[in-house]
């Protein structure tokens, strides 16, 4: 099978999307010469500026215009360059998009498909958070996080046909990474999770960025004998529980992966759920790796910061330590 | 512009349905309060919302703004038992009684309530006219603003974007000297909102907001400007807030006392009355007989409204997703 970029797998469910959908036109920053990441590269010339709309500076028009133009109908995908500008525009999101078919009683949705480049790449506290969390409370929303290009495309594509606003969180530490991507159409559901790596020993629930790290951990503890299950959640909101807690059913232990602070994260949400429905399956305390509850500081600090395959490695191996009681 | 009586006459009607229905929040106030916001009441102020909102096509949009949302709706053609129903948090509510009546969302009649944040419905019209644009369909976004919402981000960001872009959005600001509690010259700088609009290269406009004729010619000025493809246009019309903040903390403290009465001499109402009988376009006998057939109506909404059911919990607790989406 051939193998294309995580940008490129982008790339090409924009372009399909919008050939096959004449609602569907995308707007942002710099989005005309390709975007700063080139997901939007060669668009413009195939599509013509009705439909690649660059905008001024200001986040908050482009939520707005997109929410407006979702009213009546288009399908828009707005695009904020790096997800730390969401913040600017958190109203337009929170307040409009996610929460205007309930106060129309149903009559009509938002759907737009909020693209934004998301995590750490060397670049720090403005340019590199993980804001996934900050959404996770607000109903009405859907959140989804990728991991590899064929997850990418068709995340994206279901996504952009969804009748709900979604935001789709691109890791920009995955932008350049390959993988298979079959030719032709295929779409993928949101709020399934997609099981990465079979194991019986311990699950791995990863996100995003760190799904590659939770692979190369289980590698690497494969070779030490512990048999390790990856499950990449793919769509935050709605999480997937029925993936998750089938497989605790049969590991009955678990560690949780993002890159986003422990603190206030997905993680929590992840955990709670499982304290809720399998707690009797638990062998282990459910074990979070995150980030520290700090800014993320740019490189060459980063590294320390971020989780990463030997902090993944360090958890699974303290959830198969037998409890010492003291 | 030269408005034919007949057109007179139309506009009189609307207005005098809005007045009647505002005549009823105020009455009913310390009742609506109990289910609702506060109510605010646009009274002395409907020339504004029914002068751009009458002659709009149905397919066109209005974005109202916090105080004359009611009366806008009115004038872009909701019917009121909906609208009643909304104020008491009944079923038959355009939200099933779960939002505030002030937010009213009826995308089929084109009215796209706003949130609880002023102004974030000044992109969200930018967008609505970029639809119009994308799809060739010659509607409008009429979007309503008070003079606190417009020192807000969004309206300088969405007036920017739909110059840009020559939307055929029309932005108003209903300058009613006040926001909440704080007269205008504590918050604004400049004495024209519509000055804002040279920041933008386009037209900025300033109207009599109590004289509902000079608020429809204007409109339609910028209505026309907007369908053929020129672009946005900026509209203060100058009105005074002659009621509190809300009917609930009546009395309470606004404007001073000297200048609401000074207003309240160019009551909108009462001046298209006098000129229609004036030209003769109606007589008095016509004009009692019109308030008894408002009053009636809006009697009868709010009848609906006290009377219909509010919502069972199954509907409560729809319309978060579409439908289908489940989440928990």
């Amino acid at each position: 099978m051939r193998r294309i970029t995580f940008r490129a797998a982008l790339t090409e469910a924009l372009s399909e999307e919008m050939e096959r959908d004449g609602r569907v036109f995308l707007l942002g920053e710099d989005i005309g010469p390709g975007g700063i990441f080139g997901v939007t590269e060669g668009l413009l010339s195939k599509f013509g500026p009705e439909r690649i709309i660059d905008t001024p500076i200001a986040e908050t028009a482009i939520i707005g215009a997109a929410i407006g133009a979702a009213i009546c109908g288009l399908r828009p995908v707005p695009e904020i360059m790096h997800s730390d500008f969401i913040f600017v525009c958190m109203d337009g999101i929170c307040n409009f998009a996610a929460k205007l078919r309930f106060s129309s009683g149903g009559k009509t949705g938002v759907p737009i498909t909020i693209r934004t480049a998301c995590g750490s790449a060397g670049l720090g506290l403005h340019h590199g958070q993980s804001l996934e969390a900050c959404f996770q409370n607000i109903p009405g929303l859907k959140l989804v996080m990728p991991s590899t290009p064929y997850d990418a495309k068709g995340l994206l594509k279901s996504s952009i046909r969804d009748e709900d606003p979604v935001i789709f969180f691109e890791p920009k530490a995955s932008y350049k990474e390959l993988g298979e991507v079959p030719d032709g159409e295929y779409t993928i559901p949101l709020g399934k999770a997609d099981v990465k790596r079979k194991g019986k020993d311990v699950t791995i629930v990863a996100l995003g960025g760190m799904v590659r790290q939770a692979l190369a951990a289980a590698d690497d503890l494969a070779g030490e004998g512990i048999d390790c299950e990856v499950i990449d959640p793919m769509t935050i909101l709605p999480l997937d529980h029925e993936t998750i807690i089938e497989s605790i059913a049969r590991t009955h232990r678990v560690v949780i992966v993002h890159e986003a602070p422990k603190t206030g994260g997905v993680g929590g949400e992840i955990a709670a759920v499982i304290a809720e429905e399998a707690f009797h399956e638990l062998q282990a305390a459910v074990i979070r790796v995150g980030a520290p509850f700090m800014p993320v500081p740019r490189r060459p600090y980063e590294e320390m910061y971020l989780p990463n395959k030997e902090k993944i490695v360090r958890a699974v191996k303290k959830s198969i330590t037998p409890f010492s009681r003291k | 512009m030269m408005l034919e009586a007949q057109l007179k006459v139309g506009l009189f009607k609307t207005l005098l349905l809005a007045r009647v229905f505002e005549e009823k929040k105020i009455e009913l106030a310390g009742e609506i309060a109990q289910f609702d916001i506060g109510p605010t009441s646009c009274y002395g102020q409907e020339a504004i919302p029914v002068g751009f909102c009458f002659g709009l096509n149905k397919d066109d949009y209005i974005l109202p703004s916090i105080r004359s949302a009611w009366a806008a709706d009115i004038a872009k053609g909701l019917p009121l038992k909906p609208i009643a129903a909304e104020m008491y948090g009944k079923a038959g509510g355009f939200s099933k009684g779960r939002e505030l009546s002030s937010h009213i969302t009826c995308p089929d009649l084109g009215a796209i309530g706003g949130t609880g944040v002023l102004a974030n419905n000044i992109t969200v019209a930018a967008g609505i006219a970029l639809a119009a644009q994308y799809r060739k369909t010659k509607q409008v976004a009429v979007c309503f603003m008070g003079d606190g919402a417009s020192n807000r981000e969004e309206f300088f960001t969405g007036l920017n974007f739909a110059a840009l872009k020559k939307l055929p959005a029309i932005y108003v600001v209903e300058n009613n000297l006040i926001a909440e509690f704080t007269p205008y010259e504590k918050f604004m700088p400049i004495e024209n909102i519509a000055d804002r609009a040279v920041a933008f290269g386009i037209p900025g406009r300033i109207v009599d907001g109590n004289d509902v004729m000079a608020v429809y010619a204007t409109a339609q000025e910028a209505i026309r400007r907007a369908r053929e493809g020129n672009g946005p246009t900026l509209v203060e019309c100058k009105t005074c807030r002659v009621r509190p903040m809300s009917e609930k903390k009546n009395p309470e403290k606004g404007l001073p006392a000297e200048v609401i009465e000074e207003w309240k001499k160019k009551d909108p109402v009462k001046r298209m009355r006098d000129h229609l009988l004036e030209i003769g376009a109606l007589t008095n006998e016509e004009i009692t007989a019109l308030q008894k057939k408002y009053r009636q109506e809006v009697d009868e909404a709010f009848h609906f409204a006290r009377e219909s059911p509010y919502a069972p919990p199954e509907e409560v607790f729809r319309d978060v997703y579409a439908e289908g989406a489940k989440v928990e």
